[in-house]
């Protein structure tokens, strides 16, 4: 692990300097993560830890409310404005635009949480479930496949994001 | 998200442009507001959409997705199905079609593979798609096979019977007809006997007796099946795989009750449809036929003939709100210029009055004739730049405002003083608003229309 207050990016993660990386806590992002600008990820009472392959668009705020360090597996997909607070998560997630994850949830695997979806009370989401927003009234369904990856959009972002913006040091070159 | 359309009709409850119900014109026995109104030029006369002198006619079907037209035999040969598009069975989307590559063992060559493109429907929203419910990918997008609906041969039975029953009834009305004719034709003569035969022969067959149908037995309770075992079992049903009643009635003729008998259907189309006039035939609204249009060969709609009253800022009220000064706007829509006199409104005592809002007071009127210039849309932007403060009367009372085509007055409203007592209700007013227009002969006639306004806020 590393020290307290450090930031630790893994080589071929791509992590904008524009990217807010705070609180007193470590933190630790993944090979092959994309974090885009002004995406906030606020070690506040505990260390972060974010696996491979996952993407962060603009606005996303992840924070860490406990003293227990927020572990956040591979290939997850946070989209705009998504803002998450819970226990942990695993892999293949995708939370899209202005999901809201507030309260004690630990969401496992290939979890959809829908446009504008919101939980706030404590809860440990089954693998493959489906939160969708209709209406204001939450919707869940449990989906027999895992939702597609998209390797492809994060190969390309690899590509493209250092044309336009300069990049957080990788723990390698430092 | 229901919550958020109250905070946003809160926040403009103050606005006449989207309070629409604050401003009702009276049509018969309703009071709506000017925007849901039609302007029937023929009869002079308003008319509301859903009201018996309004004809609904469909012009054409079409695919609300692919925007294509489709003749009516054949929407109805469909059942009123589209031909591409289907719908997500969990929520109401449109499915996407989505592909995939398959590969493929070649035994000729093992180390190049055959590549397969195959196709599958996801729903955008809820992320359903056709791979859940395990139905195979298709090799072309669109060949999906449609679920056979198990009660479709009692329906063909049904439609059968009264179909028959329905030309039975045709016939026997027919045959009555008949006989009159053979009557008089006996009287008069002259008809070939081959007539009379003809007539004669129908005679008959209208004396068969109606096809029998076998209806289902009724049973006792004891004879019915019993529940199926998940629904005994200690476990009990997964709530979450279990269907909601919406989604049940989407599908009327399947009814699922278990998220694994979700079956994707065909898209509902959807039909223009014009409307008639009822006393004078004429057409009042006549789209367009093309489906990606949104413009209408005859549009009459009530705004753009009938002088607007709207209430220019919130009434200022006296502090026991028993008198309150009113500033209404009246707005001439057409482009020629058009004389209007503000009338008291006298209430007419009969039955359908509860229809209509309570009038709680008086207002003042001014009891001259105005003329409002006609409406000039370049000089629309020009006056946007101009101010609306200190307006001032002139000498006939009106207000003269930076738009050529709108005045406004200075009213008082007068409470008839007996809800008081119960402060909180809402204050209308009524007035009778009488304007000239041109006929169908080109003549300049005088019509009246009796306008509601709610003035407390």
């Amino acid at each position: 692990m590393p020290k307290i207050g450090e930031i630790k990016i893994e080589k071929g993660a791509v992590v904008c300097v524009e990217a807010q990386i705070e609180g007193d806590f470590s933190v630790e992002i993944g090979a092959k993560t994309v974090i885009h600008p002004k995406a906030r990820i606020i070690a506040e009472r505990g260390p972060i830890k974010i696996g491979t392959d996952n993407l962060i668009e603009e606005y996303v705020v992840i924070r860490n409310t406990r003293t227990e360090p927020l572990i956040i597996g591979d290939g997850n997909i946070f989209e705009i404005q998504t803002k998450f607070e819970g226990i942990k998560i695993g892999d293949r997630n995708i939370f899209e635009v202005r999901s809201l994850i507030t309260g004690d949830v630990e969401v496992t695997t290939g979890c959809i949480f829908g446009i504008g979806a919101s939980l706030a009370r404590p809860e440990i989401v089954k693998p493959k479930t489906v939160l969708t927003d209709q209406d204001g009234i939450l919707c869940r369904r449990n989906a027999e496949i895992m939702p597609a990856t998209n390797t492809t959009h994060i190969t390309f972002l690899h590509r493209i994001l250092p044309n336009y913006h300069y990049l957080k040091e990788t723990f390698e070159n430092k | 998200m229901k919550g958020k359309d109250i905070t946003a009709k809160k926040r403009f409850e103050k606005c006449t442009l989207y309070d629409v119900e604050r401003v009702l014109y009276k049509n018969g026995s309703v009071a709506k507001p000017l925007c849901r109104l039609l302007y029937c030029r023929f009869c002079n006369d308003l008319r509301y959409y859903n009201s018996d002198l309004i004809q609904v006619e469909v012009d054409s079907h079409y695919c609300m997705h692919a925007l294509d037209n489709v003749p009516t035999t054949e929407a109805i040969m469909k059942k009123n199905r589209s031909r591409s598009y289907w719908q997500c069975p969990a929520c109401p989307s449109v499915l996407t079609q989505k592909q995939s590559w398959v590969i493929e063992e070649n035994p000729e060559k093992p180390e190049e593979p055959f590549q397969r493109k195959t196709h599958y429907m996801q729903c955008p929203f809820c992320h359903w798609s056709t791979r859940d419910l395990g139905i195979p990918d298709a090799p072309t997008a669109g060949s999906w096979p449609e679920k056979e609906n198990l009660n479709q041969s009692r329906i063909n039975e049904l439609y059968e019977y009264t179909k028959q029953l329905s030309l039975q009834q045709a016939s026997l009305s027919k045959s009555k007809a008949s006989r009159k004719i053979t009557k008089v034709a006996g009287k008069i003569g002259g008809f070939s006997p081959m007539l009379l035969n003809y007539s004669m022969r129908d005679d008959g067959s209208a004396k068969k007796k109606p096809i029998e149908l076998d209806n289902p037995k009724t049973r006792t309770l004891e004879e019915l099946d019993d529940l199926p075992e998940e629904y005994l079992s200690e476990d009990g049903l997964d709530f979450w795989k279990t269907t909601s009643l919406k989604q049940r009635f989407d599908q009327p003729e399947y009814q699922p009750e278990l998220t694994k008998d979700l079956y994707p259907r065909r898209l509902t189309m959807g039909v223009k449809r014009s409307l008639r006039c009822r006393q004078c035939d004429h057409n009042l609204l006549k789209p367009e036929f093309s489906p990606s249009s949104i413009k209408f060969k005859m549009h009459l709609i009530a705004t753009s003939f009938i002088p607007e009253i709207r209430l220019f800022k919130p009434s200022a009220f006296s502090t026991d709100s028993l008198s309150a000064n009113v500033f209404l706007t009246v707005t001439n829509p057409t482009h020629s210029p058009m004389n209007i006199i503000l009338l008291p409104f006298c209430e007419e005592e009969n039955e359908e009055s509860y229809r209509f809002p309570k009038i709680t007071g008086k207002i003042m009127l001014p009891a001259d004739s105005y003329e409002i210039p006609a409406k000039d849309t370049l000089l629309d932007y020009s006056c946007l730049t101009k101010t609306t403060e200190n307006l001032q009367p002139s000498e006939d009372g009106k207000i003269v405002l930076p738009q050529p085509n709108k005045i406004a007055f200075n009213c008082t409203y007068q409470s008839d003083g007996v809800e008081s007592s119960e402060g909180a209700a809402d204050k209308w007013v009524a007035l009778r608003i009488k304007h000239d227009t041109l006929d169908q002969k080109q003549q300049s006639i005088w019509i009246s229309h009796v306008v509601f306004i709610k003035i407390s806020s």
